[in-house]
């Protein structure tokens, strides 16, 4: 993904802003796997290409747990495993149904309207996996150092999080600035739910 | 004074307390052990039931749990909640319901509001907050608990709805009712009541009965027992909690439980009041045996006091009380044995002898040395007398003077020791002996001769003549006891000091004088004031010393002329100066002409020349016995 981004800045034009986003936890501790992006753009002629995301089924575990895709990107779910698998969200951005299949043949999805699509499957209740469907195609993740750096229109910004285990609303998050050539410098501290317990049953006989 | 309680009544009364105090305890004892043991029962069962009841609230838990687990994992169901169509999801759920025998159904979104309730029991379209499983449910916690909702205690389990994260809540309730209690009451025969607010929801119990309990509920601790109702219709009761707001309250009859108790109770009094009847009715019989007798023995010792010595008892019984009647009537004889002897011996010898020879005990032969006044008496002439009178007159005229003689020698402290014809044996000083022996023997010589004058005047009254007598006195050593063999004996005095007596009681005559003392009852009687006039000096037949002897005159008596010339010829007579002997006894004849006394020394003397012979023996040396 980071490569992608950087074959994108390499095509940028000259009016692009810069945003330098650091996220922490409520302890102050660099946070990983935030989402950080643009609410609105204008223009999106300049916008990077759509890309390819994938979610696939490794040891009966959603993999990678977080997909990040723009509004109108699509993602497809390889089934890596021996044993069948039966997608399904029941989210509002997108409520689809993959019935159980393995390998490549389930289709791929397409992800229109912007917001949080939780994807279970339905024979292994503990599976789970989040595609961030972002309203613009600008927007970063922070790293294990809980920064990123996006590259966007320059002028004004609206800026928000996503974190699997924010809590309270996205919209709380939103920063306003205006980007340029100086970058801009946001940083967050989100106050984040506890990690939820794995439900996966042991293996072997119990 | 302790009163008067019959001995019969305090028999009768032991009996009665003590019979009455065994049967009591016992009532007592087994009744308690007995009620113990049934409460321990009746525990033991509510505790079963209790814990039955437990056991299978918790299955029923469990089995809610999983059957909602399930449910809440159901795909189609899962889609059917995506819907938010409320119509739809509450359909749903009354599938679900119906599909494992709930009461009802809830289904609340992801933040614990309301959707669906499918009985209609909570509003819809706020938080759920009596259903409490719902938040631990959100958490992603199954959960189960026990509410009360209205009037109803309902088992409610909660699980998550997850697609696959947690989007909502699915609950399901079981209400546990009347029909819940009664399926207990049929496993266990314990009924069953459940209250929660202090106030009976549902229950196993007729409607009346659960009105009796429900007054008591709200007071009982948790775990504890408690009695609940009317006497006679009585529950034990346990409180087990089921949740902080729902205890059960597990029940069986206790009276009715209590009723074989109640009932051997009854039969043990039954049989205790019989047993009690018949002790009281030994107890009459004991106590009549045993006071009977006693009656029978107190009367006749009544009798006994009253000197009826032909008193018998008689109880007719061989056993203790029989031997003690034998032992008293021998005791009786011995008495009446004992008082004819006495009054026999009394008659017989003195009474001081008597009760000195009954107070010995066994009677033995023998006899100890006592210094005793030995008093002898005869009637003078008696020998003539006798052949003069018809015996029986004669026996009759005697006896008159024994009694008046008795008479006169009792009072000072005389025992007469025997009556020998005309003859009387008088002692002072045993058994008895005191330091007037001696005084006393010579004022009862005294009043012997003024007794005789008494019966002279009365004698010559009946034209009888007077009778004369003398007495000898006489003091010493004495053997004093009873004499004789084994089957006869009597008790006496012997002694030389006795034959002494017997002479000097013969010398009276020969003197003319009344009463004759030797000078050893002189000396023993020296501080009395008895007047004497000096006898003789009398050798006596077998004895080598002489006797001196005197003449007792009275007591307290002023001398008289003749005593002092008297006095004087004895004393020349002695020393041998026979001359002045002879002065002084015509001197003596000169004032008392009659005088036996001096005309018996003038007759010695007149056997003698002036001056008396070398070896002159004043004594007079007594042939006659």
């Amino acid at each position: 993904m980071r490569a992608l981004l950087l074959a994108a800045l390499a095509a940028l034009p000259v009016r692009a802003g810069v945003i330098e986003a650091v996220v922490r936890d409520a302890e102050g501790k660099p946070l990983a796997d935030a989402v950080v992006f643009l609410r609105k753009a204008a223009d999106l002629k300049e916008a990077p290409p759509l890309p390819q995301a994938e979610m696939s089924q490794l040891n009966q575990e959603l993999d990678p747990h977080l997909v990040v895709v723009p509004a109108g990107g699509t993602v497809q779910f390889p089934n890596k495993d021996t044993t069948h698998h039966h997608l399904y969200s029941f989210s509002k951005p997108k409520s689809f149904d993959l019935p159980l299949y393995k390998g490549d043949d389930a289709p791929s999805v397409k992800f229109e309207k912007p917001g949080v699509v939780k994807v279970g499957c339905n024979i292994h209740d503990w599976m789970s996996g989040i595609v961030f469907v972002a309203p613009t195609p600008y927007y970063g993740r922070t790293g294990a150092d809980g920064s990123a750096v996006l590259t966007v229109p320059d002028g004004k910004v609206e800026v928000s999080v996503f974190h699997e285990r924010l809590k309270g609303s996205v919209d709380d998050t939103t920063r306003r600035g205006e980007a340029g050539k100086a970058p801009l410098r946001l940083s967050w501290t989100l106050t984040l739910k506890k990690n939820p317990a794995s439900k996966r049953p042991a293996t072997g006989y119990k | 004074m302790n009163p008067f309680i019959p001995l019969r009544l305090r028999i009768l009364g032991a009996f009665s307390l003590l019979s009455a105090a065994v049967l009591g305890a016992s009532l007592w004892l087994v009744g308690r052990s007995q009620t113990a043991q049934v409460e321990e029962g009746l525990r033991a069962r509510l505790e079963t039931t209790a814990d039955v009841f437990a056991a299978s609230l918790q299955r029923q838990e469990r089995q809610l749990a999983a059957s909602l687990e399930l449910l809440g994992g159901d795909f189609a169901f899962k889609q059917a909640f995506s819907t938010e169509e409320k119509a739809t999801i509450a359909s749903a759920a009354k599938n679900f319901q119906t599909r494992i025998s709930a009461d009802v159904m809830w289904v609340t979104d992801e933040d614990g509001v309301l959707l669906v309730d499918t009985a209609g029991l909570l509003k819809t379209g706020r938080k759920a907050a009596a259903l409490s499983p719902v938040d631990s449910a959100l958490a992603d916690k199954p959960a189960t608990a026990i509410v009360v909702l209205g009037d109803a205690i309902i088992q409610v389990a909660a699980v998550p709805i997850k697609a696959p994260d947690i989007v909502g809540v699915l609950a399901a309730g079981f209400r546990i009712g009347d029909a819940a209690a009664g399926a207990i009451r049929e496993m266990t025969k314990s009924d069953v009541s459940f209250a929660a607010a202090g106030s009976i929801r549902a229950s196993s119990l007729k409607d009346a009965d659960r009105a009796l309990i429900a007054g008591h509920v709200s007071g009982m601790a948790a775990g504890s027992f408690g009695l609940m109702g009317p006497m006679g219709g009585r529950w034990l009761v346990l409180r087990r909690p089921v949740s902080s707001e729902v205890s059960a309250y597990i029940q069986r009859q206790w009276d009715a439980a209590l009723e074989p108790v109640r009932e051997l109770r009854r039969l043990l009094l039954i049989v205790g009041l019989a047993s009690l009847g018949l002790t009281v009715l030994a107890g009459l019989l004991v106590a009549q045996g045993v006071t009977a007798p006693m009656e029978a023995l107190a009367a006749v010792t009544r009798r006994l006091v009253l000197g009826d010595y032909d008193a018998r008892v008689s109880v007719g019984r061989r056993d203790e009380v029989g031997q003690l009647a034998e032992a008293f009537n021998s005791m009786i004889d011995g008495l009446r044995e004992k008082e004819r002897i006495r009054s026999v011996l009394r008659k017989a010898v003195s009474k001081e002898i008597a009760d000195e020879l009954l107070k010995k005990g066994p009677i033995e032969l023998g006899g100890e040395e006592r210094t005793v006044t030995v008093l002898f008496s005869d009637i003078r002439g008696f020998t003539t007398i006798s052949e003069g009178l018809p015996p029986k007159e004669l026996v009759s005229q005697l006896n008159a003077y024994f009694k008046r003689m008795a008479r006169a020698i009792e009072p000072h402290r005389g025992v007469i020791d025997k009556f020998v014809g005309d003859a009387i044996m008088a002692l002072f000083g045993v058994p008895l002996s005191g330091p007037d022996d001696a005084a006393g023997a010579q004022r009862a010589a005294l009043a012997m001769l003024a007794a005789l004058a008494e019966l002279n005047v009365e004698r010559r009254a009946a034209g009888q003549p007077d009778w004369r007598i003398g007495v000898g006195l006489n003091s010493g050593a004495v053997v004093a006891g009873t004499l004789g063999s084994e089957e006869r004996w009597s008790y006496t005095v012997i002694g030389d000091a006795v034959n002494l007596a017997s002479r000097l009681e013969g010398l009276t005559k020969h003197y003319g004088a009344g009463v004759v003392v030797s000078r050893a009852t002189r000396d023993a009687a020296a501080g009395a004031d008895f007047l004497y006039r000096s006898l003789d000096l009398v050798r006596v037949k077998g004895k080598h010393e002489a006797i001196e002897v005197f003449e007792l005159l009275g007591e307290e008596l002023p001398a008289p002329a003749w005593l002092a010339p008297s006095e004087r010829g004895i004393v020349r007579y002695r020393v041998g100066d026979l001359a002045a002997a002879r002065t002084a006894f015509g001197e003596v004849l000169a004032l008392k002409p009659d005088d036996a006394l001096a005309k018996t020394y003038l007759e010695r003397l007149a056997a003698q020349g002036e001056r008396a012979p070398a070896g002159w023996d004043p004594a007079h040396t007594m042939d006659e016995k």
